[in-house]
């Protein structure tokens, strides 16, 4: 490893410690200014009750009636949930009596509350911890401090899975911008058609697969709508097998087929080799145009992710 | 038609019409039906071959449309509901859901989500399908080009070319406590319809054709899965069980230049299709919060790979030899395929020092990640007697098998204390080794820190900084997988050479974001990201393959809500991407002449834009919105001799080794879209949209209208066939073209009351 490398990480590591000492120079607060949604019956009395946040939040009760977690609430199961309203948002009936004017302990999910990430997440993770939940803590968008409600809103949503965008593109593609741009090139999934959306490849919440995949990696990701490309054949094509990324980009591209690049040059970045058939720089006025015209490479090799004929060696059968 | 039906459509809203009552409610009522309908239609006509890419994903708009139909029974005090919704019903791009459900305990849902895969509006062939996936010529082929043209004239078929998929899925989901959730999911993907696919004759270098493939085939995929959680622990088991089937094993396509059989040619080639295959996963995964904001999860998984399709015969020439056929008929009647993948994911991340050290480095992030894939190959045949597109001789073909294990660690620190900054380090090791005896590279070790750094510290914006420094280097490499033989001066050449995959390379990725709101109603969000890969020259004097990757991306979304009745958003982005190869023409007698040398080099540039606004005219009367999109794609393929003009060998030698650009293409995608809803009453709502869609497209690739081909029609091109004789390359002719589609939909709404209006309006 160069020494740059290693200057870079020292560098960082000696941020850190100023950084700490400068945390500690401004105190602590605990989390919530002290209040947390727990199952502490001796703090039963800090809460005001569903009624009394709807007499003055009645406009977002009303938005909320169609939204999955406001029917929970009102055919509770557990302790947590017949805290109604506040079990998300904290005991609130110092807040209540207060006429709204107290908000100390109150935990809020506007974009600029000064209710911590972890605290606000800590909610969410609260009943959403199993399942499709269970690799959150530790996943990209945890160590990035991604708030739950930067994507869902449990009031207003406007798509199912309590999202606050009309689709999960627009979600993701706040951040993701390159792969949202993707969808909009010659060769692409079918998102900007509703027919695939990134969680049909990727859990948001957390996958201990890379890059988030819903499957082991991304050739199983792939496979689940394109088995046929399973295998294994009698000819496997080596790259194939490793990853179907080291061909195509699944975002989208201005190639077809989403290839990462133009064939032949595709091809002609492995096949450089040893036979004189692909190592032609293949021009686009020469005689063999098969090379270069329509599907190239693969007007031959048609069977390019595998063949199991037994004459199928070159992936022509 | 289309007409007719806009006039109906506004008919009606007019009589519906009447001024808007009632209050709305707060409760919904249990029951309710919703239903959006009305009349579109195409205000310019497109060509078969223009709705190729316009139809790509979606169905042709026909003149009445149900665009979408809802119904909802949520019995009071009740926490069950049913569901059931659709969208453009009766079309081939359809969906239909539904959901049953008891908030909290349990949940089935539905979905039969339609899709096409159109590959082309039409195309032209002078085949006839003489039984399912049998595409037979005239006995008597037409004798030279101008016939063959000439056939072709009157052989164009405008029924669109294309896949239909019909996913149907079906969930169910049972939450019988808290801490138990057991799930049933249950796909099923029927594939209906052609595609194109090519067939050569006599490889290499031989000519080619273009015919239609059948596709007959289904997907099954099972899951189950088990979830158990507590506050301390979670625990997750699955099963998964996939299954494909084909109902098309070969597709026999005839010869455009060999009309019978002859020993080194087959007048009709057997290609084969995709066999069926069987996949069974097991999962087992888990986390533990144990003391110390420390928390321990892995998952494990083991899957194995069927596939035992039985063998075609290895040629489809009654010419062959009997020797040979009976050298052929000694093959294994079928694969008896066997893979699979072992797959552990392990995973620790503490904060010990929130509790330690009395709070000095809270909020001192630890982790570590362990992930092992492995991908074995079973399967026992290791040699088949083939023959090369179904010419004489048979050869004894050495079966390679794949099997490769990636493996990689990550060790990571990262302090996020309370404001203003979080600071990451991480360094990451990817190893991953191949199959010696059919790798060129037999193992790789990729390592390198990344150090990522947040801002958070004023309120009103963010800022992300990541960047990576990877080394990839290749410990072994191997020639056993390399041509010998008549190349043996070569495996010099080649342990210097760089394959993208496996090379001695360098990389650095760096990410940078801003977020700015300054105030409630502006959020602007910057993005540039940067990237390169270099391939390594070690001291060879001439390095071939993969030799450079660079792309870059700048990106600008703006989001302004002036005030809460419109919102207006805008984004920008510029992306680049420029990769270079290297690479020598070779023939058996000219394997190392220098001016053979030449230099690939791809240049690609991709520009986007929008910009949209949405907004409530009148309220609770009248909504609208517009949205403007622009992709624009542009990509060089380039090439050049480095060393000057090609000398030495034959004159065919010379005009392959000669390197050139090839033409631009070009590729942009236009799609507007403006809609007025109008609210004639508490339930009924009428909506106006005019949605238009440019694509513009310069492909010489397919366009055939590139120096070799100007000549002749679109779906052949033929540059050096004697006269007389039959085209050596037949294309269908079936590319995706330019249009330009105004779509105008006019539509009524029934919704009750209780819900938002205008919310699915685009």
């Amino acid at each position: 490893m160069s020494v740059t490398r290693w200057l870079m990480i020292a560098s960082a590591v000696g941020l850190i410690a100023p950084t700490t000492v400068w945390s500690q120079t401004q105190g602590g607060t605990t989390r919530n200014g002290g209040a947390t949604v727990g199952k502490d019956s001796t703090r039963a009395a800090m809460y005001a009750g569903r009624d009394a946040c709807v007499d003055c939040h009645a406009a977002q009760y009303k938005v909320s009636n169609d939204v999955m977690s406001t029917v929970i609430l009102s055919h509770p199961r557990t302790e947590d949930e017949k805290l109604g309203c506040e079990s998300c948002h904290g005991p609130a009936k110092e807040h209540a009596e207060s006429g709204g004017d107290v908000k100390t302990g109150l935990i809020t999910f506007d974009r600029k509350t000064k209710v911590s990430v972890e605290v606000r997440n800590e909610t969410c993770v609260n009943c959403h911890q199993k399942s499709a939940q269970m690799s959150w803590e530790g996943s990209a968008h945890e160590e990035r401090g991604v708030a739950c409600t930067d994507c869902h809103s449990a009031h207003a949503a406007v798509k199912q899975g309590n999202l606050k965008n009309a689709s999960t593109v627009e979600t993701c593609g706040s951040c993701h911008q390159q792969q949202k741009n993707a969808q909009m090139r010659f060769a692409h999934m079918p998102i900007g058609e509703r027919k695939m959306e990134c969680s049909s490849c990727h859990n948001p919440h957390g996958s201990t697969n890379p890059k988030m995949l819903l499957a082991s990696s991304s050739n199983e990701t792939c496979f689940s709508c394109h088995a046929e490309k399973r295998g294994p054949f009698l000819w496997n094509h080596a790259p194939v097998t490793e990853s179907c990324a080291n061909c195509h980009d699944s975002h989208g591209s201005s190639q077809p087929k989403m290839l990462k690049q133009s064939m032949p040059r595709l091809c002609n970045s492995c096949h450089a080799g040893a036979t004189r058939h692909p190592t032609a720089p293949r021009q686009a006025n020469q005689a063999n145009v098969q090379h270069v015209y329509n599907r190239s490479c693969t007007n031959c090799h048609s069977l390019i992710h595998g063949s199991n004929h037994p004459s199928g060696f070159a992936f022509t059968r | 038609m289309m007409r007719k039906s806009v006039i109906a459509a506004a008919s009606v809203a007019i009589v519906i019409g009447s001024p808007a009552r009632a209050q709305e409610p707060i409760a919904p009522p249990p029951t309710y039906i919703s239903a959006e309908f009305g009349a579109q239609g195409l205000l310019k006509d497109l060509t078969r071959q223009q709705e190729g890419m316009y139809t790509q994903y979606r169905a042709r708009p026909r003149d009445w449309t149900l665009r979408s139909l809802s119904a909802r029974y949520a019995p009071a005090n009740s926490a069950r509901s049913f569901e059931l919704n659709g969208t453009s019903l009766g079309y081939n791009d359809m969906n239909l859901a539904a959901r049953a459900t008891h908030a909290g305990l349990w949940d089935v849902q539905f979905r039969w989500d339609r899709s096409p895969h159109t590959y082309s509006g039409q195309w032209s062939t002078l085949f006839t399908e003489s039984g399912t996936g049998v595409w037979a010529l005239p006995a008597t082929r037409p004798a030279n080009l101008s016939a063959w043209n000439s056939a072709a004239q009157n052989a164009v078929f405008t029924k669109p070319l294309r896949t239909q998929w019909d996913p149907i899925k079906l969930v169910a989901r049972f939450t019988p406590t808290e801490a138990l959730d057991s799930k049933l999911e249950y796909t099923f993907i029927n594939k209906a319809g052609r595609k194109p696919v090519s067939v050569a004759w006599a490889s290499p270098g031989g000519n080619s054709i273009e015919a239609l493939a059948p596709i007959d085939n289904t997907q099954q995929d099972l899951r189950l899965s088990q979830a158990f959680g507590g506050e301390k622990y979670q625990l997750q088991a699955s099963y998964n069980l996939s299954k494909f089937n084909n109902s098309i094993s070969s597709v026999y396509v005839d010869n455009q230049t060999q009309a019978t059989d002859i020993a080194t040619m087959t007048s009709r080639a057997r290609v084969s299709d995709m066999p069926g295959n069987l996949m069974q996963a097991f999962n087992l995964g888990g986390a533990w919060k144990l003391p110390y904001k420390t928390r321990v999860s892995g998952a494990y998984t083991w899957s194995v790979w069927n596939q035992n399709a039985t063998f075609l015969p290895a040629v489809n020439n009654s010419a062959i030899t009997a020797a040979n056929l009976a050298l052929s008929n000694t093959n294994p009647a079928s694969l008896g395929g066997k893979a699979g993948t072992n797959v552990l994911n392990l995973e620790v991340s503490s904060r010990p020092f929130d509790t330690f050290l009395n709070g000095l480095l809270k909020g001192m992030g630890l982790g570590a990640k362990f992930r092992r894939y492995e991908f074995r190959d079973n399967t026992r045949v290791d040699s088949v007697y083939a023959f090369v597109s179904d010419a004489g001789n048979a050869l004894v073909e050495e079966v390679g098998r794949h099997p490769f294990r990636r493996e990689e660690r990550e060790l990571s620190a990262r302090w996020a204390g309370r404001y203003p900054v979080a600071i990451g380090v991480q360094y990451e090791y990817e190893m991953l080794q191949n199959n010696p005896e059919h790798a060129n590279v037999f193992k790789t070790l990729e390592t390198g820190p990344v150090v990522t750094f947040d801002f958070t510290g004023i309120d009103w914006m963010k800022f992300h900084a990541r960047y990576t420094t990877l080394e990839r280097r290749a410990e072994t490499f191997s020639v056993d997988g390399v041509y010998k033989g008549t190349w043996a001066s070569l495996p010099i050449e080649y342990d210097s050479y760089r394959n993208p995959l496996y090379a001695d390379r360098d990389r650095t990725r760096v990410l940078t974001m801003l977020t700015v709101f300054p105030v409630d109603a502006v959020s602007l969000t910057g993005t540039f990201q940067r990237g390169k890969d270099t391939y390594l020259q070690d001291g060879a004097a001439v390095q071939f393959g993969y030799q450079k990757y660079n792309n870059s991306m700048f990106g600008l979304d703006a989001d302004y809500t002036p005030i809460t009745r419109l919102s207006l958003n805008a984004g920008y982005a510029l992306e680049k991407f420029d990769d270079q190869m290297r690479s020598r023409y070779r023939t058996p007698t000219n394997v190392t002449n220098n001016t053979f040398i030449w230099i690939g080099q791809n240049v690609d540039e991709v520009t986007t834009y929008y910009a949209g606004a949405n907004g409530i005219i009148l309220p609770n009367r009248i909504e609208g919105g517009i949205r403007y999109e622009h992709s624009f794609a542009s990509f060089l393929v380039k090439g050049s001799n480095p060393n000057g003009v090609p000398t030495g060998g034959s004159a065919s030698d010379i005009a392959n080794a000669t390197a050139a650009d090839y033409p631009e293409v070009t590729q942009k995608l236009e799609p507007v879209n403006l809609w007025v809803s109008y609210k004639l009453n508490a339930e009924w709502s009428t909506t106006v949209r005019f949605q238009t869609e440019r694509y513009n497209q310069n492909d010489w690739r397919t366009a055939f209208t590139g120096p070799t081909s100007a000549a002749y029609r679109p779906q052949i091109a033929n540059a050096t066939t004697a006269a007389g004789t039959a085209p050596q390359y037949v294309f269908l002719g079936n590319q995706y073209t330019s249009y330009y589609a105004p779509l105008l939909t006019i539509t009524m709404t029934y919704r009750p009351s209780l819900l938002r209006f205008g919310r699915s309006a685009l």
